[in-house]
């Protein structure tokens, strides 16, 4: 993309050949003939005088053409130049719009001038020309023929919201035109906007009842009408226009045989919806119709849009709206996809935080829609898995949910793998649950969790709060030998940066054990090294070629899911801790450092590589259906 | 090599060590040693009484040599009454004047001052000016400094001359010497040095040069584990001490056939092997007790890359611990039905070293839980090992306790798709599985001898519920695998301690669901197929030394004792398994 730029950049040097789309000659040729000549004029007179002959001559467009080019690429004023055609037009020296008139369409002939910037020299003369609207509105739906399909086409209509204010008439005509003719469409959504701006009470009602009309106009005037409606406040309407603005959307919606495209609907509505102030139960309904709507892809890009407009301006009352929309449709197989499109375009746009916030969002606040979590959590963990600990914790926390049925429907698509963390978060309730039941629950996250430290602290330590003192007991017990032989530094991080997350109590009980961890440590530290118990140099060799082949394949695994290497234009080699540039900005001297964490990711290394042996017995704490008795766990003492 | 011998001698103790050099030396030398070393006994300074001669031109002699560790400083002068000067005063005082032997007294008498290391120069000046004196005082007694420096002159050319210990074997001794921080490479090397001198065609014909094969194997050995020791790292020489051990009994059980008598020279031979096993096997063990009191602190020493090198690493430790307790069981056995004097200070010797051992074993398996968690089928092994000592020791809960959460997690480790034993043997290949069991599922366990092995035990001592829950394990996860179990073959012993060509004989397809069948299958195999070895009584420990030094099963019947008693009801000696 940029080279090309760059190549279109310089071939628009003076002196380069260059053929102008829709021209036959070449420019340099071109200025040669005129250019030279109409620079020199500065004279009103001179110019009137060059531009009548020039009608005489049949070359006034590629005379005007000549201009707009020079005044485009030398960035001067076309002040004098314009002023000359009104005034040649105003004074009836000649028919400026009949010249006009005779441009060409650039696609079925060759001309000698571009009809973009002779159509766009044109919408700026259109206000200050003395002649009939039905004329000029004539010309434009000329021009907006000639350039269908094009959306440049529309700022021709633009120019003449001033004509609309001016001559009131002139929009009803462009209106009128517009519900006849299809080729006046911009005319058509421009005309409106600026009928709304004028009479609201009047021009919307008939507006709405051009879109509940379904016969009698042209095909793509109802997408006309909606892109007129998509910038109007709905906060400041007057309510029952407001009633009537959600109703026609929603039977437009629901309409068999569709009279707008579902891009501009979709749109309308998200201009509703992004309006922060103008949250209203009608348009949370609205949306949730639109979303029971399948098979629509449009729907996935509204949504997207919404996402992004909430982290951007964020509004919780419409990012739980979004949500409430993503849980009525439980069966829906589409809204997961959707959530997973959702998911990935937001992180594909640099916006990950704010998806992870806006799924964890979901996870933590969603009541109902038990099958969206294991799908966005999926979605998740292949993404950031990092983050997805702390939220599916947080979401764990606060949920109230008992689905023993999608629980067993997951075990029975994967008895032993992934949806194991689903099953075990879905499945408890801790806040009514007996502590026995609470103590099963924190045996299986050790279980489950025992290889994902932070996922295990953030449940287990704020369970430990709902434990009485006997269980609390065992259940330190248990969690003892973990925090002493794998992540007793991760587990006091893990504390001194949630401590709000569990009671005094707790966090004192917490810190004892610490504190006994730390002087076993300390005790083990007296023993010297034991060479004997040294792996040989053969399985050392092997280990380590296999951990080297197993960390390329994660490595490489991450790093086509890696958000970091999508985004990332600079990779800083990791020979130190901290990475250090210049701004090299005028009176800016200064180097900057960033710590390496800031744009590397961490991985959590355990003090042994696994478990040494405890891993059977925490796996087998997971995988016990029903409750564990931890007394008939206990080690031979 | 002479420095090599000289450094090593300097590190040996006086007693069993220094000494034991001096008396295979003087009997290399083709002296007769008329008197060893005693404890208990009044020796007046004299060590050793040898007759004969050093060089062939001398004359018959009687040689009293009085023997001290290491250098001779200021204290082992003249410090305690155990110190070189009062042992000269002895010798030429009371030795010389009432113990010579009468059939010796016409022969002339030296005395001979041997040290492991040399004297140090503030007792040089005392130690000549008192050889002087006894000299002048004694003419008819001759004196002779045996040092360290004289001594290793004498070793490099009795036992480790070109003559007697060939290039190659050079090569490989100062290749295992050089290599001890890389176990691996030091113990092949030493191995095929103890192999190129023990498994030498000349060796069966001739007793003599029999044992000074032996000799050199422990000196050879006795260098190892110097080496070993000043590199802090035991592990090769403690498996150099078992190889000797097997091997030397090997080639003892190939040459010893043939002999009408075994002659006092073997029997020392063999046992200085075997007391350099025992102390080197105390040496590693001590290292690694204190880590065994607490919990995890054995498997956190473990500096492997994955929890199978804890796995593989403790397993091995277990196997070394309970040879070394059934060692110490049967010796103990032994000693308590010789008619050694002093057997009643052995056998109490026999039981701290066997409650030490039994404590270890405990505990480690307590602490560590990876002990209950074998991931080897061939682990068979060292559970038999450990079962026989812990029975031995009659820790039967203990050994219950282990069983039955052993087997638990056999089941529960197939059940759920975890790591469980397996046949594999490739460390790659054990890596493998134990990330990821799944792909084996198959190929993992076609058959195995552990399963067996455990239902052995369980029914040798009429545990039920572990019996039990083996067939239930077989029944629900082990359908396909095949049940075997290994039984010598007759006159399989010299290949068992050689591991010189496949032998024994693998029952396959036993009928573990069914304990009677099963039971009457494994007791018809032992009367076909009886362990008709010369190792038996005190040396039966090497069978078991022999069996996880080479991978081979613990014949089983041993159990087969276990399993008649529960039986008859009677109880069997330990004497009488075999």
């Amino acid at each position: 993309m940029n080279t090309t730029n760059s190549q279109t950049a310089s071939n628009l040097e003076p002196t380069a050949e260059v053929v102008i789309p829709g021209t036959s000659m070449p420019e340099s040729q071109s200025k040669e003939l005129n250019q030279d000549k109409l620079l020199a004029i500065t004279d009103a007179n001179e110019l009137e005088s060059l531009l009548l002959n020039s009608i005489k001559n049949g070359m006034f467009l590629e005379t005007c053409y000549q201009h707009y080019l020079h005044s485009a690429m030398s960035s001067e004023k076309s002040g004098p130049f314009e002023n000359a055609l009104i005034k040649i037009h105003n004074e009836k020296k000649a028919n400026i719009i009949q010249e006009f008139s005779k441009i060409k369409n650039p696609k079925t002939e060759q001309t000698k001038y571009d009809f973009w910037i002779l159509a766009d020299g044109f919408s700026k003369l259109v206000p200050h020309l003395d002649a009939d609207i039905h004329e000029i509105v004539n010309l434009l739906a000329q021009f907006d023929e000639i350039g269908k399909g094009d959306l440049a086409a529309g700022i021709w209509w633009n120019e003449l919201a001033p004509l609309f204010e001016e001559i009131p008439q002139s929009r009803d005509e462009v209106i009128a035109l517009g519900l006849k003719e299809e080729t006046i469409g911009g005319g058509l959504c421009t005309a409106l906007r600026s009928a709304f701006s004028a009479n609201l009470n009047f021009y919307f009602p008939y507006a709405i009842s051009l879109l509940n009309q379904t016969d009698g106009l042209p095909p793509h005037a109802h997408d006309r009408i909606l892109s007129a409606c998509r910038d109007l406040q709905v906060v400041s309407m007057p309510e029952e226009l407001r009633e009537i603005y959600y109703e026609t959307l929603l039977a437009l919606v629901h309409r068999n045989q569709p009279t707008c495209s579902f891009s501009v609907l979709y749109d309308c509505i998200h201009s509703i919806t992004i309006q922060k102030d103008n949250w209203t139960e009608a348009s949370k309904q609205l949306l949730e119709e639109l979303f029971q709507i399948n098979d629509q892809p449009m729907l996935w890009n509204v949504a997207l849009r919404l996402s992004l407009d909430i982290n951007k301006t964020p509004n919780e009352e419409i990012g739980m709206s979004l949500k409430a929309l993503l849980k009525t449709d439980v069966e829906n197989k589409g809204i997961l996809a959707r959530i997973d499109y959702l998911l990935h375009r937001m992180i594909d746009s640099g916006m990950e935080t704010a998806a992870i916030d806006f799924i964890a969002d979901f996870l933590c606040k969603n009541n109902g829609n038990a099958d969206m979590f294991p799908r966005a959590i999926h979605a998740l963990r292949e993404t950031q898995g990092a983050l997805l600990s702390e939220r599916a914790t947080q979401w764990l926390l606060s949920k109230n949910l008992q689905r023993e049925h999608i629980a067993a429907r997951m075990f029975s698509d994967d008895p032993f793998g992934k949806s194991q963390i689903e099953y075990f978060v879905d499945t408890t309730q801790l806040q009514d649950i007996g502590p026995n039941e609470a103590l099963t629950f924190c045996a299986k996250a050790v279980g489950l969790l025992f290889d994902k430290p932070r996922a295990l602290f953030g449940f287990v330590f704020p369970t430990l709060d709902y434990l009485d003192d006997h269980f609390k007991e065992k259940m330190l017990k248990i969690i003892y030998d973990l925090i002493v032989l794998i992540y007793l530094d991760n587990a006091r991080n893990w504390l001194s940066n949630h401590r709000n997350k569990v009671s005094k109590l707790t966090s004192e009980q917490l810190e004892r054990l610490f504190s006994e961890a730390d002087n076993y440590y300390n005790h083990f530290q007296r023993f010297s090294k034991i060479p004997e118990l040294n792996p040989t140099a053969d399985q050392l060799k092997t280990a380590e070629k296999d951990a080297q082949k197993a960390f390329k394949e994660s490595f490489d695994k991450a790093m086509e899911n890696s958000i970091l290497a999508k985004i990332a234009t600079q990779v800083v080699l990791l020979h130190g801790k901290k990475s250090a540039y210049a701004d090299y900005l005028p009176g800016n001297d200064d180097i900057k450092t960033a710590d390496l964490q800031t744009h590397s990711l961490t991985m959590t290394v355990p003090r042994l590589p696994a478990a040494i042996g405890l891993e059977f017995r925490w796996k087998r704490f997971a995988l016990t259906m029903g409750d564990i008795n931890i007394d008939n766990t206990e080690e031979l003492s | 090599m002479k420095l090599i011998v000289r450094d090593y001698l300097r590190t040996l103790k006086e007693d069993r060590e220094l000494d034991a050099i001096l008396v295979d030396l003087l009997s290399e030398l083709g002296m007769n040693v008329i008197s060893r070393p005693q404890k208990g006994v009044a020796q007046h300074g004299v060590d050793l009484v040898a007759v004969g001669k050093l060089r062939k031109e001398d004359p018959e002699t009687v040689y009293l040599v009085t023997v001290k560790a290491g250098n001779i400083n200021r204290v082992k002068w003249q410090g305690d009454p155990q110190a070189l000067s009062p042992s000269l005063e002895d010798i030429v005082d009371v030795y010389v004047r009432n113990h010579i032997p009468k059939e010796h007294e016409s022969k002339p008498i030296v005395i001979c001052c041997a040290f492991g290391g040399e004297i140090e120069q503030n007792v040089q000046e005392s130690y000549d000016a008192r050889i002087r004196k006894y000299q002048s005082q004694h003419p008819g007694i001759g004196f002779q400094t045996w040092n360290g420096d004289w001594l290793a002159s004498m070793i490099c050319d009795r036992f480790l001359n070109a003559k007697l210990f060939v290039g190659s074997q050079r090569k490989l001794l100062v290749r295992s010497l050089a290599t001890v921080d890389e176990p691996e490479i030091a113990l092949e090397a030493f191995r095929k040095l103890v192999r190129a001198l023990l498994r030498n065609s000349e060796l069966q014909d001739s007793v003599r040069k029999w044992n000074r094969a032996g000799r050199t194997v422990n000196l050879c050995l006795g260098l190892l584990i110097k080496a070993c020791r000043d590199a802090g790292n035991l592990e090769t020489a403690l498996l150099g001490a078992e190889a000797c051990a097997i091997e030397i009994w090997g080639a003892f059980v190939k040459q010893g056939k043939k002999r009408k008598k075994i002659d006092s020279t073997t029997l020392e031979t063999l046992s200085g092997t075997n007391r350099l096993l025992k102390t080197i096997y105390i040496a590693y063990l001590s290292k690694l007790e204190p880590l065994t009191s607490y919990k995890y602190h054995l498997s956190l020493v473990v500096k492997g890359n994955s929890p199978l090198d804890i796995n593989l690493r403790l397993f091995d430790l277990l196997g070394k611990v309970s040879s070394f307790g059934l060692m110490m069981e049967v010796l103990s056995d032994s000693a308590a039905h010789s008619d050694i004097e002093n057997k009643e200070q052995l056998r109490q010797n026999f039981k701290q070293l066997g409650d030490f051992l039994s404590r270890f074993v405990c505990n480690a398996i307590r602490h560590n839980p990876t002990l209950l968690h074998p991931i080897k089928d061939d682990f068979c092994i060292e559970i038999a090992t450990t079962a026989l000592f812990l029975h031995s020791r009659q820790e039967y809960r203990f050994l219950h306790w282990w069983l039955f959460h052993m087997v638990d997690n056999i089941h529960g480790s197939l059940k759920n798709g975890m790591p469980h034993p397996c046949i594999f043997q490739s460390y790659q290949k054990l890596l493998d599985f134990y990330k990821d069991p799944k792909p084996f599922r198959k190929t993992a366990l076609p058959s195995s001898e552990l399963i067996p092995t455990l239902a052995l035990i369980a029914l040798s001592f009429n545990w039920n519920d572990i019996y039990e829950r083996i067939v239930m394990l077989i029944r629900q996860d082990l359908s396909d695998t095949d049940f075997q179990l290994w039984f010598p073959e007759q006159n399989g012993e010299v290949a068992l301690f050689m591991n010189e060509t496949i032998h024994g004989v693998q029952l396959t397809n036993l009928p573990i669901s069914n304990p009677k069948q099963f039971v009457e299958e494994v007791k018809k195999c032992c009367e076909k197929y009886p362990v008709e070895f010369f190792c038996r009584d005190s040396n039966v420990w090497l069978i078991f030394l022999a069996c996880r030094h080479y991978r081979i099963p613990v014949p089983v019947h041993f159990w087969n004792a276990f399993l008649s008693r529960q039986e008859n009801k009677n109880s069997v000696s330990k004497k009488g398994m075999l």
